[in-house]
């Protein structure tokens, strides 16, 4: 056998990887390549269900084509078991508790990446590798960090803090310096067969992108559950009905089925009572929130000697400049410099310093803005 | 790179793939034309179906050929909703293209009933009698297993069918060319063959059908094969087979020989080393060339990961179209729990396997199985 490092690539079929694949082909390594089969496009009698690239045959034939080009070996795992039990039940059960999941960072941090690593340690492979575009700080050696990537626009960093430290020091994100032009680029340029597939849909395992109804079907095959109630004011008055809270997210501001003089949107949602507040936009500002569930790629010490503390709230968030404020119990509180629109609980609060991912933890509560003058 | 997967697919005999080279480059002619092109790719398949038939003891009017072994299958089992008798009677252990497609059939109204194995993978001809209905139209049950290359007492069955004048169909597709297969005197009214497991082309089939059984084409069209199969026929692939079964013939009865002896001293070695290991399948009746594993503690689907990157091609199971290993049926039907399922491995020889390449294998396995504490105080 060859003394060259390897890496275990996960691959999706999509450009991203396969690029990912062959650029570290290209620097040397032996790579090996793996589809991890999370979800069932089609059902147990052969019909489409969800008409998804992703976990697709037909993905899992483009990755195994690109790994074929580039004589590496491939293989297909089978995770959807965990992907069901731990991403899609966590999905569903989130959204009838009124909360607002991002099942992405649940799959890379409870099923992939410990999928990945149990892998290549059964293969005896030292690295693995994805195609986020991240970076990944190495100065401090044992204290690998997540850097945001170059492009912007793509970076991906957010959906990576539940990856623990330990396991970012075996990773490598090889688009991490790439733009995502430049990777259809190399990917045309390489006679990628995936090289003009289109960008995977938002969330991978809901048809049509339409949550909702794949909820209530979810919900209806679990047990019936939709925590239907009623619309109210701030104020505590009754609207209307509403179709279950699994319908709703906060900040949401149509489907609502309300009108009147001045647009409303969701507040809050009490997953107890089953009441959803209704409110303006200037009433839909938080100073805070509080969170649990918390991963730090850093000493928590370390959080005084940041350069300027960032936290975004969602996917694509600008971030606000914010304040920690630690409980006894493991949980925080986080102090918005400037109040923010719609804090969903269940959503990822992310931080950062500059281009740094310092850790990241799961939003309980959003604290309305005393002040809702905003806006 | 060593290949142990003759069960999935065999290499293409040099001898076989000259001749279709020779087809493809020379004879391109419509068997079905009257001018000399269509004459001489004629020869190719008419001698082709000689060859067959010498090789399995039949009549040229028996033999349908078709585009691979599960169509074959298919063909029988579509048959039988030109009839009144629509119930099949199979195995738990047959290949899908009976099984799923029997499931298939349902909803056209072919019912069925499924008779289990016992722990070596044989069916038990008893439960075969017992499970025919008045209205049962077919018995279908494997020559040899797949994955644990275990014979079914055909003789048996056989007679069952045959008293009951129940037409009996039996998938052959992993006998043929591992041991002698004679149609006539295994009683069969039906008989599926591939060319591929066989040194033969993929993409060839062989219906073996009993002269006087009706069937109705699953392909229809044109008159090719006596109108039970339309198409143009695959001349080179046809002939391919033709002369892999003819070559198998020949090298059976010395392969079989050959091949056990390797297997037998294989499982000693192995077991002797790693008493843990357990064999599947039955020990006297089952082809020379298969060996399925059980490895307690041992991932089946990382052992043939690693394996095949450290130059031994094995399988997990049966070959599947995903690639994705799923726990076997067969191996659920001998008994196998959820967990030793996925600690099983299928290892099979053919022609062209080595007794250095099986030690290389043993020495590898030795190497990845560890060996278990209460072996090493002994």
């Amino acid at each position: 056998m060859s003394g060259r490092e390897k890496v275990l690539v996960a691959m999706s079929g999509g450009v991203d990887s396969s690029v990912a694949l062959h650029l570290l082909v290209e620097h040397g390594y032996d790579a090996v390549g793996v589809t991890m089969k999370l979800w069932d496009s089609r059902d147990e009698n052969g019909n489409l269900v969800n008409d998804s690239y992703c976990c697709s045959l037909e993905a899992v034939n483009n990755a195994k084509l690109v790994c074929e080009a580039a004589g590496v070996p491939h293989y297909t795992l089978d995770f959807r078991g965990d992907f069901r039990e731990k991403v899609v039940n966590n999905f569903t059960a989130e959204y009838l508790r009124g909360r607002t999941p991002n099942p992405c960072i649940r799959c890379n941090s409870d099923v992939r990446w410990s999928a990945l690593l149990e892998y290549a340690d059964d293969l005896g492979i030292e690295w693995i590798a994805t195609g986020h575009y991240a970076r990944i700080d190495r100065s401090q050696p044992d204290r690998p960090t997540i850097q945001k990537g170059l492009d912007s626009h793509k970076d991906q960093s957010y959906v990576l803090w539940r990856v623990k430290q330990e396991e970012l020091s075996r990773t490598l994100f090889p688009l991490g310096n790439l733009t995502k032009p430049e990777v259809r680029k190399i990917a045309r340029e390489a006679n990628l067969t995936t090289a003009d597939v289109a960008e995977s849909q938002e969330i991978c395992f809901v048809p049509n992108d339409n949550y909702r109804t794949f909820i209530e079907n979810e919900s209806a095959a679990e047990n019936g559950l939709n925590g239907s109630g009623k619309f109210v004011t701030p104020e505590g008055k009754t609207v209307a009905e509403h179709r279950g809270i699994s319908h709703y997210t906060v900040g949401q501001r149509r489907g609502l089925g309300i009108s009147g003089a001045e647009p409303v949107y969701v507040q809050v949602i009490e997953p107890d009572s089953g009441d959803i507040t209704l409110a303006p936009r200037r009433s839909m500002f938080f100073s805070g929130c509080s969170l649990n569930d918390l991963n730090w790629h850093i000493d928590e010490t370390d959080l005084d000697i940041v350069n300027e503390l960032i936290v975004l709230i969602r996917y694509n968030h600008e971030g606000v400049s914010c304040k920690i404020e630690w409980n006894t119990d493991g949980t925080a509180e986080v102090k918005f410099d400037e109040a923010q629109f719609a804090v969903a609980a269940g959503q990822s609060a992310v931080f950062y310093d500059g281009d740094r991912l310092l850790g990241g933890g799961i939003i309980t509560e959003g604290f309305l803005n005393e002040e809702t003058t905003i806006g | 790179m060593i290949y142990f997967d003759y069960s999935a697919t065999t290499p293409v005999d040099r001898r076989v793939s000259e001749l279709m080279t020779e087809i493809n480059e020379d004879v391109f002619g419509n068997p079905s034309s009257v001018h000399l092109f269509g004459q001489k790719a004629r020869g190719y398949v008419e001698r082709a179906r000689q060859q067959i038939c010498t090789s399995v003891a039949c009549d040229p009017t028996e033999i349908i050929f078709n585009g691979s072994g599960s169509e074959a299958n298919n063909i029988i089992l579509h048959t039988l909703l030109y009839g009144e008798k629509r119930h099949v009677v199979l195995s738990a252990i047959e290949h899908p293209s009976i099984y799923n497609a029997v499931k298939e059939l349902a909803p056209l109204g072919i019912s069925h009933t499924i008779v289990d194995v016992d722990d070596t993978g044989r069916v038990d001809p008893d439960e075969v009698s017992a499970a025919i209905r008045d209205d049962t139209g077919l018995v279908s049950i494997m020559m040899v297993n797949n994955e644990l290359g275990t014979v079914e007492p055909m003789a048996e069955i056989a007679n069952i069918c045959k008293e009951q004048k129940i037409a009996f169909h039996s998938d052959g597709v992993q006998a043929l060319g591992k041991i002698p297969v004679d149609v006539k005197n295994l009683g069969v009214t039906s008989m599926s063959f591939a060319a591929h497991k066989l040194y033969g082309p993929k993409g060839v089939g062989v219906l073996y059908l009993a002269g006087g059984e009706e069937l109705h084409p699953l392909i229809a069209g044109g008159s090719q094969e006596n109108g039970r199969r339309a198409g143009t026929e695959n001349v080179a692939g046809i002939s391919g087979f033709g002369l892999a079964a003819e070559l198998a013939a020949v090298e059976v009865l010395g392969e079989m020989e050959r091949l056990s002896h390797l297997r037998n001293k294989f499982i000693s070695n192995l077991q002797e080393n790693r008493p843990k290991v357990m064999i599947n399948g039955h020990s006297s009746e089952t082809v020379p060339g298969v060996v399925s594993l059980s490895i307690p503690g041992i991932s089946a689907e990382k052992l043939v990961m690693k394996f095949d990157m450290d130059g031994f091609a094995l399988s997990a199971g049966a070959a599947c179209a995903s690639g994705s290993p799923k726990p076997s049926r067969v191996l659920k039907a001998i008994g196998l729990s959820d967990e030793l399922n996925r600690q099983t491995i299928r290892i099979s020889f053919g022609r062209f396997t080595t007794a250095e390449e099986v030690d290389s294998l043993l020495n590898a396995l030795l190497k990845h199985i560890p060996i278990a504490e209460a072996e090493t105080g002994t």
